[in-house]
């Protein structure tokens, strides 16, 4: 990658029609020209780019994006992001989880989605008959979401009741929902009848609507393994691993179905396979239940708070959600599922600075995931921080060279500053890779016809503009 | 075979041939505990500072101590643990049977009545003397009570080498590992427990006891009979010491039916063990290789209590291991190749069992019919556990699984008989026939709790026969001596077995159910250390002693 600053450069300026003195168009080429520009440039540049015109030059800074637009001022954060994970008392924490659902239920008794966040809090703290009665409610409620059959029929089965799970898994397939999990647990619930045949025949029907489910893969491999079927057994568990199934008993089981049919070198090699795998959990494992239970009940509060946020977020109650999603990363900030959640609540709220400043939390939780310095620059290009904006995007390109996402935004972002050289090569080097989509395709269109434009390249820019034009032309139907 | 029945006919049984209205069940047990005087009711000697010992009471076992040819039974019971107060210790008993479904207390007069900890219980003639002695795995000293002949015991004392000092112990069992005569004896322990190691578990203003991860697991014990009342520590040079697992339940059978005892050891939330004899007594933990380490989606259960027997009568001795609270119990069926596979699913064997703790069980053919059905004790240790999981309880019914001859196991226990509607913490079973009337019986050690007495009142026109096997070479109680009989072209076998299921010890009488069948048209014994014997044309309906020759 590019490893040059960014110099200061002139304001970009779309060169006035008639002015190209090197071209001087015929009148048709011009309002071709315009045509195109206007149509498609505007639409696929404009709209997607958000183009504005940059700030005055900073005279202090004489290098980087921010010299060249600098923000009238950069809003500042409205709040402050917990550090350090807030201590708890077990019992204190149960308590203060099972109100948030209890003040849940009682503001949106009758809502299915509050009923099945409560439900499956409950399920979590093992209080599972509650959680069976919330789900019959919820069901009765809406019974076109899978999520309570699901839930109903997990909860029914701790409390041994497999029929009734069954039964209930049946009902939700009839009545149209469809899921990976469902057909995950309606097969489970018959394994444990003993309706193992039946139980092959759902699992085969869960996966011709959902190939690619390794949970899925890897319990048909273990239904087979049941019914002594090896070889179709070694299959779906080798499907199981290739679509992701990284756990033990996926090779556990394939050590199994191996070793039945007699390929003991296989088998030695999935069973070594599956001692690696055991070693970490055992260590995992043998830590105090002290520890281990307050861990596990962090990662309850911290996900049932998230669930139920989102509940009061769809509801129109940002407070509340705002409140809980606080609580929730105060237990674990270091947590990138939860903040996570905070960004995209901070952002859907327009809170673009709070957003940014629980993005960059997620850089320094996730420092290897580079779809967190993709928002990080995204966020900071929104809150005017183009200094921020360019070195996250250099961060992209750096982690992730073959990704066209970064260059784009270095272009949008030279573009933006004036540097239409720099802005032509990002958008042309993002042009050449292969892991790009439709609207990064056209947001680098768009700045290599801009850059062109101003650089006087028409014939780069009439190329771009084509490629736009082919682009839009693509585009699926709505 | 030029082998010669020595049928002792110990009792006829007289069916009563009356039949019921067809239901789906046909096994009766009848909750006779009040009749029986039983006056035993155990305690985990908690004061409530929850120590992890009182979360894995106990067992019980038995045994013809007196050799009058009635089982008697063995409880053990917990000593006050430290911080506990009580005006009369609790102590072990033994209950000698009256043959009227009533029960004797002796345990003073015969010199058991032990007041250590009481976790793991077995019994065997050891000393080949003719009658049977006691050896409890204690937390705290283990003891060996040498029968005396005369109704009374006596301590091995340390000179017998099998106490081994401050431990948390389980289950034990008798086998002849090296085929000299003599039983050898393997003891299972748990953790690394003292009062100085205790941990407090604390949620909310509830404490709950530790488990076994917050601790240390301790390396078996196996001691080599010296055949001169005293026993040497072979633990190392067996190479049973070369793992460490908290033990529970043991078996010793001989899973790949190559004639020599092999050792099944539960452990608590890690991977079981199967000890493998090579013959001579030096063992190889083959656990994982065979496939009973974990269950079938390889996940390690909290193994409690196992019992072995061949429930599907392919000739081969399958296991049953019982577990923790939504860890479905496992019924691990012998391929015949030196492995195992968990049949669970299949054949429903855990059915209803998945949200209990599950401790002792058995593998009983309590209506005769040829097939062996499945008790399972179940129970929580945990007295608050509703607080933090509401999926059981301490005190829940036990489970009772009838065998429908073709492999499958069906959940009848609301249909078999008050004594599976007692409700209590189960934790160690015993089965036998209490009552000579040729089916199999069985009592309950329940924890904090009376015993639970079972009578078996099945009313069944099938016929049995029960079979006592005295051996003359081999050791005396013939433990590890495999049975095979032969009804109208169908086969069982079975297996003498001291020391089995949680941490318990049933008769060394073998129940076998022949269903129709008027005979047994033949008995081959395979005697420990590999003599075989034949016996023809046995009557059904009988018990027989058999001795080596």
């Amino acid at each position: 990658m590019s490893k040059r600053r960014l110099r200061h450069r002139d304001r970009p300026t779309v060169p006035a029609s008639g002015t190209d003195a090197t071209a001087a168009p015929s009148r048709w080429r011009h309002y071709k020209r315009l045509l195109i520009f206007c149509c498609v440039t505007a639409v696929a540049v404009a709209i997607v780019m958000g183009l504005r015109p940059p700030a005055p030059v900073d005279e202090r800074m004489d290098s980087g994006i921010a010299d060249a637009e600098k923000s009238p001022e950069i809003p500042k954060p409205t709040i402050v992001l917990p550090a350090t994970p807030a201590t708890f008392e077990a019992g204190e924490l149960r308590n203060e989880l099972k109100k948030s659902g209890q003040d849940l239920l009682k503001r949106y008794p009758e809502l299915p989605a509050a009923i099945h966040a409560v439900a499956l809090l409950d399920m979590d703290l093992q209080q599972t008959q509650e959680a069976v009665d919330l789900w019959r409610q919820c069901i009765e409620l809406d019974p076109k979401h899978a999520g309570p059959y699901v839930g109903f029929a997990r909860a029914a089965m701790e409390l041994g009741n497999d029929e009734e799970a069954k039964v209930a898994l049946r009902k939700g397939l009839a009545a149209g929902c469809s899921s990976p999990e469902i057909y995950y647990e309606l097969t489970a619930a018959l394994i444990k009848l003993s309706e193992l045949e039946e139980a092959e025949a759902v699992a085969q029907q869960g996966l011709a609507a959902f190939p690619k489910s390794a949970p899925n893969w890897l319990q048909l491999g273990q239904v087979q393994l049941q019914r002594q079927r090896f070889p179709e057994a070694e299959k779906s568990l080798t499907t199981a691993k290739d679509c992701g199934e990284k756990s033990d008993t996926v090779y556990f089981s394939l050590a199994s179905a191996c070793a039945a049919q007699g390929k003991t070198e296989d088998a030695a090699k999935h069973r070594q396979e599956f001692a690696a795998r055991k070693a970490q959990q055992s260590s995992a494992s043998e830590k105090p239940f002290q520890s281990r239970y307050d861990a596990e009940l962090r990662n309850i509060a911290v996900a049932a708070t998230g669930r139920i946020a989102a509940v009061y977020e769809r509801q129109g109650a940002p407070a509340e959600a705002e409140r809980l999603l606080m609580r929730s990363m105060s237990l674990d900030p270091q947590n990138p599922v939860v903040c996570g959640e905070f960004v995209t609540f901070l952002r859907k709220s327009g809170r673009i600075a709070d957003a940014l400043l629980a993005q960059r939390r997620l850089t320094e939780i996730e420092p290897a995931e580079v779809r967190h310095y993709i928002n990080l620059a995204s966020l900071a290009s929104e809150t005017g921080d183009l200094a921020l904006a360019e070195s996250a995007s250099k961060q992209v390109v750096s982690m992730r060279p073959d990704l066209a996402i970064g260059y784009v935004s270095l272009a949008q972002l030279y573009f933006r500053g004036g540097d239409f050289k720099q802005a032509k090569w990002f958008a042309e080097s993002a042009l050449k890779q292969q892991a790009m989509d439709r609207t990064e395709a056209l947001r680098a269109c768009g700045v290599l016809a801009e850059s062109s434009r101003a650089m006087g390249d028409e014939t780069t820019a009439a190329q771009a503009d084509s490629m736009i034009q082919q682009l839009m032309s693509d585009s699926p139907k709505p | 075979m030029g082998c010669e029945l020595v049928a002792m006919l110990l009792m006829l049984v007289s069916q009563t041939g009356q039949t019921k209205a067809p239901a789906p069940c046909s096994i009766r047990l009848t909750d006779v505990t009040s009749q029986t005087k039983i006056a035993f009711r155990h305690t985990d000697g908690g004061s409530g500072q929850r120590y992890i010992v009182e979360s894995v009471v106990a067992g019980l076992a038995m045994l013809d101590y007196d050799n009058d040819g009635q089982l008697d039974i063995y409880l053990l019971n917990g000593t006050p643990l430290k911080g506990t107060k009580v005006e009369v210790p609790p102590r072990n008993a033994l209950y000698r049977n009256n043959g009227d479904w009533t029960f004797t207390d002796v345990s003073l007069d015969a010199g058991v009545a032990d007041a250590g900890y009481g976790l793991g219980v077995t019994a065997a003639d050891f000393d080949n003397d003719g009658d049977e002695d006691l050896y409890l795995n204690n937390f705290g000293p283990n003891v060996l009570f040498v029968n005396n002949g005369d109704g009374t015991f006596s301590r091995g004392g340390d000179a017998a080498g099998v106490n081994y000092g401050e431990h948390v112990g389980a289950g034990a069992c008798f086998l002849d590992m090296d085929a000299d005569g003599d039983l050898d004896l393997y003891a299972a322990n748990y953790v690394d427990f003292t009062y100085e190691k205790h941990i407090v578990r604390m949620i909310g203003t509830h404490q709950f006891h530790p488990g076994p991860n917050d601790y240390h697991p301790v390396p078996d014990k196996l001691f080599r009979n010296n055949a001169d009342g005293t026993f040497t520590d072979v633990t190392e040079s067996s190479g049973v010491g070369s793992v460490a697992g908290p033990g529970m339940g043991t078996v010793s059978f001989d899973y790949d039916d190559d004639g020599d005892p092999d050792v099944f050891v539960c452990n608590d939330a890690k991977p079981n063990f199967l000890f493998q004899n090579d013959g001579r007594g030096n063992f190889t933990e083959t656990g994982e290789l065979a496939g009973v380490a974990y269950n079938y989606m390889g996940r390690t259960v909290s193994s409690m209590g196992a019992d072995c027997g061949d429930y599907d009568n392919d000739g081969r001795l399958d296991l049953f291991v019982t577990d923790f609270s939504a860890e479905m119990p496992v019924l691990f069926r012998n391929l015949g190749n030196g492995s195992f596979q968990d049949v669970t699913n299949s054949t429903g064997a855990g059915r209803s069992a998945y949200p209990h703790v599950t401790w002792g069980n058995g593998f009983i053919d309590f209506d005769a019919d040829g097939d062996r059905d499945l008790f399972i004790a179940c129970g929580h240790f945990m007295d608050n556990i509703r607080y933090i999981d509401d999926r059981t309880a301490v005190k829940v019914p036990n489970i009772l699984l009838m065998n429908d001859g073709r492999g499958r196991f069906l959940d009848v226990s609301t249909q078999c008989g008050s004594a599976l509607a007692v409700v209590e913490s189960s934790r160690g079973v015993a089965f036998g026939d209490l009552d000579n009337d040729g089916d199999c019986d069985g009592v309950v050690l329940n924890a904090n709790g009376p015993v639970t007495a079972m009578r078996n009142d099945t009313e069944t026109t099938n016929h049995w026969v029960q079979l006592r096997l005295i051996g003359t070479i081999s050791n005396r109680d013939a433990v590890g001596a495999r049975v095979r009989v032969q009804s109208e072209g169908h086969w069982q076998v079975a297996e003498v077995h001291s020391g089995r299921s949680y941490q318990s010890h049933f008769g060394m009488q073998l129940h076998f159910g022949i269903g129709k069948s008027q005979r047994i048209d033949r008995v081959e014994v395979r005697w420990p250390g590999g003599a075989t014997q034949v016996f023809e044309n046995l009557a059904a309906d009988h018990s027989y002693v058999l001795q080596q020759r």
